[in-house]
């Protein structure tokens, strides 16, 4: 039976009963309080007798007139006032609450406010007013430290207080402090073990936050017991089931929602959660439903943010991007900080849209919120891949770097990151690539997308191996244009033309130049618009040296593109190749006009290079040089200014420098280039000419010979002119022809070149000549040398090229080879009279020692003929005595023993004999015994013909320091021999002698010895006389020196000339071509004295100047040809560059833009395959 | 295969700069054999005694050098001293008996194999005289100079016999076809002129290569003419009818030397960038690539019995090939 009211009435002890299950109209219960004067007590426990029947207008009527009409005169009425007033407050709180509309939530808020302030009038401290105060606070949100401090409050009257507790617990979850909330929750439990389902409720979720499912779960079990309509529970268990991922578990989720849905068909949380399932579930329209539902009855906005995702995410998946991108928005407006999803799908739309800047921000954001999390770091990676900015493209470096770090399985990333590195760091995009394919083969195993091949191919490339390149795009092409005929044909096919580029650009590299032709002309034949295609063949007839078909080419590439640069730079590259300066320029003004390329600084470094060209043509004007270059200059200034790290435009700038002669500041400038970049030929040149203008020859030499070899293969003839010209002027003479001799190989026709080699073989005869010591063999060569430099002049004085140089001054030099050719008879005759003498002496000796042997002969002869007489005289006598005596045979033996005897001795007193002939001979007191010594020596010094001559080679080699440089010089063995000679004789004989016995192999001439004896003698008087001629012949040769200073730098001057006309080639890199000249020829210098040395090269470079003047016709200043030879490097330069960086840009916008199209293709086929966020995924490879 | 036979470093103390390959039938027997073989190889070996070979280099340091090629060794015969300012090309003739040789100093010798003798001296004006080769017959010297101009020398007394002018540049390459109908040139802007000897006109003028022209010879047929320019390409062109046959792309520099071998199946290419190609004439594809050189290889040979390549580079080594034909 229900609990009854009692309503006692007034004056009387009768009561009114009321029965809770059967009360009356709340109007008439009210007009019995009225008339019956009932204590406030009765009023309030009937208004909550109404609230709990749900009767809430009675209960809210009940309770408003409480306040006027009930009785409160009795004790304790205040507790039951403040009763009132709280139920009512509470009552209002918790409509509030309710309520969505915000003006109504206010009202009543308002309402609240006012009933409890009223109360706290009455009694401040009562427990339940605090407690309602506290929750209204807490609803009211934002008063959270009030709501606390009343709590505790009241926990500090009553520990025990199971609705602080509550609120307790409530405060701390809202504060995240799950364990305290716990805490809390637990306390209210043990006060009170059948506490409301929704205590287990909040535990539950304390558990879930905490991540200790299984609890969770417990307690939303038991929730659920107690409570079985309890949403929330409901709720939570599903979500737990749900996170399962078991199919099982994920039924029984869905229907533990549904229950709930039924249960409460307006709980935005289980709307949400069932949106999110049918999400799944692929029913849109439900989910859309259910999220506007859901979005409807909340007034909270993070659940609303939800709403707004679902709505968004249900449109986004159906393609509805404009709606997405509504309830996307909306839900960002809506959703707290840390709820990112919106962010996200906001940002694919934006992307979808092409906004790359607003999805950045959208999915910075995101990262924000979630730092590290991998998908997003992906995503905004490959947005700032895009990017232009440098800065941003290194964060979407770092960006795919860490994902690679975080998931190394992530091909997408890998491929993302691998293009990024394509600009930057070849090998490393190269491995990042080579990653991304294996995980492709091993793990996925799905074939390497051709897109992936083309790139690792143009990769390797640029890296240069070109094998391996070649593999890779062959593959790719083969498998384009098999998924051509499979399926997407459009996008294929465009793929494979760029594939087929690729592999012409690569043939090219592999210099199968018919092949690459052939491929070009295929991809023209079916795209008549690819632009690259007419400008690779243009280069590749350039190259080749068909000008015009080369140009022919460009045109054809300008009537589809009338404004590429690349066309019209490199038809401005054609005319300056071929000295066109003035339609050159106008090339190159005409791209600097177009406002896309205003900036271009190719354009801009080659009008300052037509400048600094213009100031070779020498001109009388000052003016009009200093205009020249102070324009050249501001053209490379503006380079620098673009592109502060341009290192032809530094070059550019140090070439102008070393116009103006600041040599030193233009050496700088290119040390610093040269440091910047190794591959960059003219700098090196640069600087050795500006070694070689600070007489540094060494180093200058060295910095050729280095060019040669890093940078061309073939014998190159300018810089060949430049590394003779150095030799020249450091007196290398020698080297110097070699290189030249190198240059005439290829060059036979250039009669520079030819009246080089004339004048250093003039200057390298005179040489040969002035020194007494050379040889008979070299002098006949030096006179045969002077013979054809003489023949070289007056060829040239006839039919030389006017322009190069001046023809006339190889008439004077053909006299001047003239008259050193009359003077070389006289060299000759001397060098012949030496060499007869030589020659005599060995004669000499020879008649001397055949002589002797013929004396010898002789006397044996006599010998035997006195023995032949006396044995005759013998014999006659014996027959005397036979005849005489018969009895002969007694005797007989007697004299022939004497016969022997007497032989014997004759021997030994020959043997005396020759030895004191020996000693006689040789001027010398020796002993007999040296003899044999003698002869040794006679061999000894036959071998030291040879060895002088390899001693000759060592002591070149340790330096031409020695002051006897003419011993050295003596090329054949005869100097040597002298001076050896002359040594040995001084010297210990003996000591020598033994030492070179040992040496020589037994020459068994035992007369040469003695003859050599005496030539020794002889050869010191010979060289008295040859000293006296020496010196006479030197005045006479320095005098002629003088004169010959002048034609030297009349050569030089030439080199430079020949130097500045020559047309730039560009050509490739990196030919090895060592120790050619190196070995041998430097150590050899064959210096005379430093002063002597000294002079010529000063005479030289005057005659440098002058000659530059000559060629050039006119101006004489020394930095002319400083200033020449930056120039002609620059040209170079310029032609060089263009065709390095034409070709990059093209290699490599072409991988880029493949690039591009791959990661489409890519991240489609990905999320295909893969499970993971579809939508994202799916969101993504749309928008990019 | 294909496979390095012999290198021989320092083959010259400087750079060398051209080379031949030819042999010579021995006429007679040499004397000093030993007697026990002697009258058995008199019996049977008589006619098909094996050739000697020869090997002619010459090179910046002013030598022709004469290697006889014996069961692949090599051995210095001769050292021909007397050019000065480098020797650019040599020739051998057909029988192998004179050897020609040409320097920078334009001057021209004629030397005698067997004995190593200088048989005739030709000198020329500065510009007037650069590569030389044989006519078949072995009666004359063909050279080209510097208005295009080509000279034909009597062997015998080093005379001046014929000259054809063609009025180009610079001749850098010349050839005379195997048939004696032809003469080739090859100039330093790239044109090649064909002139018939027996008219003495000229009778082609092919402009395919617009860079110099550094090497050029026909087939052994004569039929084809195959050139090598500094713009890295080989042409091969039909004599007859000047079509051109074929462009071969390959080398990474300056194409300096080119050569048939003898049976016409193959031919081989040596370049500035140091590599010597084997090229096969039926498919005009390149069928190997030595890379033993470490400079530019100036002069590439095959030996007369079509197996093995020479090479002479700037890197002063020799080095042969064994290669299947």
């Amino acid at each position: 039976m229900a609990a009854s009211i009692e309503i006692p009435l007034r004056d009387t002890d009768e009561v009114i009963e009321l029965y809770s299950d059967q009360l009356p109209d709340g109007d008439e219960v009210l007009g019995i309080l009225r008339q019956e004067n009932t204590h406030l007590s009765i009023w309030v426990n009937l208004a909550l007798e109404y609230y709990k029947q749900s009767k809430i207008d009675d209960f809210l009527k009940i309770l408003e007139s409480s306040r006027v009409d009930a009785n409160v005169e009795y004790r304790d009425y205040e507790k039951d006032q403040m009763r009132a007033l709280d139920m009512l407050a509470a009552y209002y709180v918790q409509e509030a609450n309710r309520e969505k509309n915000k003006d109504k939530k206010r009202e009543l808020f308002t309402k609240a406010t006012l009933l409890y302030t009223t109360a706290d009038k009455i009694i401040m401290y009562d427990q339940n007013h605090l407690l309602g105060r506290a929750y209204f606070c807490l609803l009211e949100g934002d008063k959270m430290e009030q709501a606390d401090a009343q709590f505790n409050f009241v926990l500090n009257k009553s520990p025990n207080n199971i609705p602080s507790l509550l609120g307790k617990a409530c405060i701390a979850y809202n504060k995240k402090d799950f364990r305290g909330a716990l805490a809390f929750y637990k306390k209210a439990l043990r006060t009170n073990p059948n506490c409301p389902a929704a205590v287990r409720l909040g535990m539950g979720h304390c558990f879930m936050k905490l991540n200790n499912q299984d609890k969770a779960r417990l307690a939303f079990e038991r929730a659920l017991q107690l409570d079985q309509k309890c949403v929330g529970a409901l709720v939570g268990l599903a979500i737990l089931k749900l996170n399962l991922q078991n199919p099982d578990t994920i039924r029984t989720g869905v229907q533990m929602l549904s229950k709930a849905y039924t249960i409460d068909s307006s709980n935005p949380m289980v709307l949400n959660h069932l949106a999110n399932h049918f999400f799944f579930k692929k029913d849109y329209n439900k989910v859309q439903h259910l999220a506007l539902h859901a979005f409807h009855n909340t007034e909270n906005e993070a659940m609303r943010a939800e709403s707004c995702y679902q709505l968004a995410r249900a449109f986004h998946v159906q393609e509805d991007f404009n709606q997405a991108f509504q309830y996307y928005y909306q839900a960002t407006q809506f959703a707290p900080a840390q709820f990112v999803l919106p962010h996200f799908g906001l940002g694919q739309i934006y992307i979808y849209r092409g906004d790359a800047e607003n999805a950045a921000q959208c999915f910075e954001k995101v990262l924000k919120a979630q730092p590290g999390n991998y998908e997003t770091m992906k995503i905004l990676g490959s947005l700032y891949a895009n990017s232009s900015s440098q800065s941003k493209r290194d964060i979407a470096k770092s960006h795919l770097k860490k994902v690679t770090e975080q998931f190394p399985d992530d091909i997408e990333a890998w491929i993302e990151l691998a293009q990024i590195l394509e600009q930057s760091d070849l090998q490393v995009s190269l491995n990042a690539y080579g990653t991304a394919i294996n995980i492709l083969k091993k793990d996925v195993q799905a074939e390497i997308p051709t897109e992936i091949l083309n790139n690792v191919g143009s990769l390797h490339y640029r890296l240069g191996n070109l094998e391996e390149a070649k593999k890779n795009l062959e593959e790719a092409l083969s498998r384009a244009i098999f998924e051509a005929s499979e399926h997407d044909a459009q996008y294929y096919n465009s793929i494979s033309v760029t594939i087929t580029y690729n592999l012409a650009r690569l043939n090219e590299a592999l210099c199968l130049f018919d092949k690459s032709e052939k491929l070009y002309k295929d991809i023209i034949k079916e795209h008549p618009n690819y632009v690259d295609c007419y400008l690779r063949l243009g280069c590749m007839a350039r190259d080749k040296g068909h000008i015009y078909e080369a140009s022919d080419w460009f045109k054809e590439a300008l009537k589809i593109n009338t404004e590429h640069p690349d066309t019209w730079s490199l038809l401005g590259n054609l005319h300056l190749a071929k000295g066109q300066w003035g339609p050159g320029q106008k090339k190159y003004e005409r791209i600097l006009k177009n406002p896309l390329t205003s900036q271009d600084s190719y354009s801009l470094i080659a009008l300052g290079n037509v400048w600094l060209q213009t100031l070779h043509q020498p001109t009388k004007d000052k003016d009009r040089e200093k205009r020249h270059q102070e324009r050249a200059l501001s053209m490379f200034k503006q380079v620098l200014k673009i592109d502060p790290k341009n290192i032809w435009a530094a070059n550019g700038i140090g070439s102008v420098l070393a116009h103006k002669g600041a040599v030193n500041e233009a050496r700088d400038i290119f040390a610093q280039v040269r440091e910047a970049t190794a591959d960059f030929c003219d700098v090196w040149l640069n600087i050795a000419h500006v070694y070689v203008e600070q007489k540094q020859f060494v180093s200058a030499i060295q910095m050729y010979e280095n060019c040669l070899r890093k940078f061309f293969k073939y014998n190159q003839v300018e810089v060949l002119q430049y590394l003779a010209r150095a030799y020249y002027k450091a007196n290398k003479l020698k080297e110097a022809k070699m290189i030249l001799l190198k240059a005439r190989r290829v060059a036979p026709q250039d009669t520079v070149l030819l009246y080089n080699i004339a004048l250093v073989l003039q200057r390298l005869a005179t040489y040969v000549l002035k020194d007494e010591k050379s040889t008979l063999q070299t002098v006949l060569q030096a006179v045969h040398e002077l013979g054809l430099s003489q023949k070289y002049f007056t060829y040239l004085a006839e039919f030389g090229d006017k322009m190069r140089y001046d023809v006339t001054l190889a008439g004077m030099e053909a006299r001047q080879c003239k008259d050193l050719l009359s003077q070389a008879q006289y060299h000759v005759t001397r060098a012949r009279r030496v060499d007869e003498e030589e020659r005599l002496l060995r004669r000499k000796q020879e008649d001397e020692r055949t002589a002797f042997k013929m004396r010898q002969i002789e006397e044996q002869k006599k010998r035997e003929e006195e023995s032949r007489q006396t044995k005759q005289q013998m014999l006659q006598k014996r027959e005397e005595y036979k005849e005489k005596t018969k009895n002969a045979l007694l005797f007989m033996d007697m004299p022939q023993e004497k016969k022997k005897g007497k032989n014997k001795g004759k021997d030994y007193v020959s043997d005396s004999d020759s030895g004191r002939e020996n000693r006689g001979e040789g001027g010398e007191a020796r002993e007999p015994r040296e003899k044999r010594p003698k002869k040794e020596r006679g061999g000894g010094k036959r071998k030291s013909s040879k060895g002088g001559r390899k001693r000759k080679g060592r002591s070149d080699d340790s330096g031409s320091d020695n002051g006897h440089s003419k011993k050295k010089r003596g090329n054949k063995g005869k100097s040597a021999r002298d001076t050896k000679r002359d040594e040995g004789l001084s010297q210990k004989q003996k000591s020598r002698i033994v030492s070179k016995a040992t040496i020589s192999s037994s020459d068994d001439d035992s007369d040469d010895g003695k003859l050599k004896i005496a030539s020794g003698d002889e050869s010191d008087a010979g060289n008295a006389g040859r000293k006296r001629r020496i010196s006479s012949g030197s005045e006479s040769s320095r005098s002629r020196s003088r004169s010959r200073s002048k034609s030297g730098s009349r050569s030089r001057s030439r080199s430079r000339s020949k130097s500045g006309s020559r047309s730039r080639s560009r050509s490739k890199s990196g030919s090895r071509s060592r120790s050619r000249s190196k070995s041998g020829s430097r150590s050899r210098s064959r210096s005379k004295s430093g002063s002597r040395s000294r002079s010529r090269s000063r005479s030289r470079s005057k005659s440098g100047s002058r000659s530059r003047s000559r060629s050039k016709s006119g101006s004489r200043s020394k930095s002319r040809s400083r200033s020449k030879s930056g120039s002609r490097s620059k040209s170079r330069s310029k032609s060089r560059s263009k065709s390095r960086s034409k070709s990059r840009s093209k290699s490599r916008s072409k991988s880029r833009s493949k690039s591009r199209s791959k990661s489409r293709s890519k991240s489609r086929s990905k999320s295909r395959s893969r499970s993971k966020s579809k939508s994202r995924s799916r969101s993504r490879s749309k928008s990019s | 295969m294909y496979s390095v036979l012999q290198k021989k470093e320092n083959a010259h103390s400087e750079s060398i700069w051209s080379c031949a390959w030819g042999k010579s039938v021995p006429e007679k027997k040499k004397k000093g054999q030993e007697d026990g073989d002697d009258e058995k190889s008199r019996d049977s070996i008589m006619s098909d005694e094996p050739p000697t070979e020869y090997i002619i280099t010459g090179g910046v340091d002013d030598l022709v050098k004469v290697w006889e090629l014996q069961d692949d060794r090599l051995d210095l015969k001769y050292n021909l001293e007397g050019h000065s300012l480098g020797v650019v090309s040599v020739a051998i003739s057909n029988s192998g008996k004179l050897c020609a040789s040409s320097s920078l100093d334009s001057s021209m010798r004629i030397w005698n194999l067997e004995t190593g003798e200088k048989v005739a001296n030709i000198d020329e004006g500065p510009v007037d005289l650069w590569t030389v080769a044989f006519s078949p017959d072995d009666k004359h010297v063909i050279s080209g100079s510097n208005e295009g101009k080509i000279t034909l020398y009597n062997v015998e007394n080093a005379s001046t016999e014929q000259s054809f002018e063609s009025r180009g540049k610079f001749t850098l390459s010349i050839a005379y076809s195997p048939d004696g109908k032809y003469i080739a040139s090859g100039a330093i802007d790239g044109i090649i002129n064909i002139f018939d000897v027996a008219s003495n006109k000229l009778c082609h003028t092919l402009e395919g290569h617009a860079m110099p022209i550094r090497s050029l010879c026909f087939s052994p047929d004569s039929q084809i003419l195959l050139t090598a320019s500094d713009d890295g390409h080989i042409k091969l062109y039909d004599v007859q009818n000047t079509d051109l046959v074929g462009t071969l792309s390959g080398h990474a520099s300056w194409v300096l030397s080119v050569g048939f071998s003898p049976d016409g199946k193959h031919f081989v290419s040596g370049s500035s960038d140091k590599s010597v190609k084997i090229w096969e004439m039926s498919t005009k594809q390149c069928v190997h690539t030595f890379k033993e050189h470490t400079d530019q290889v100036w002069g590439v040979k095959y030996s007369p019995d079509s197996t093995k390549i020479m090479s002479v580079s700037e890197d002063k080594s020799m080095i042969l090939y064994s290669c299947p034909s």
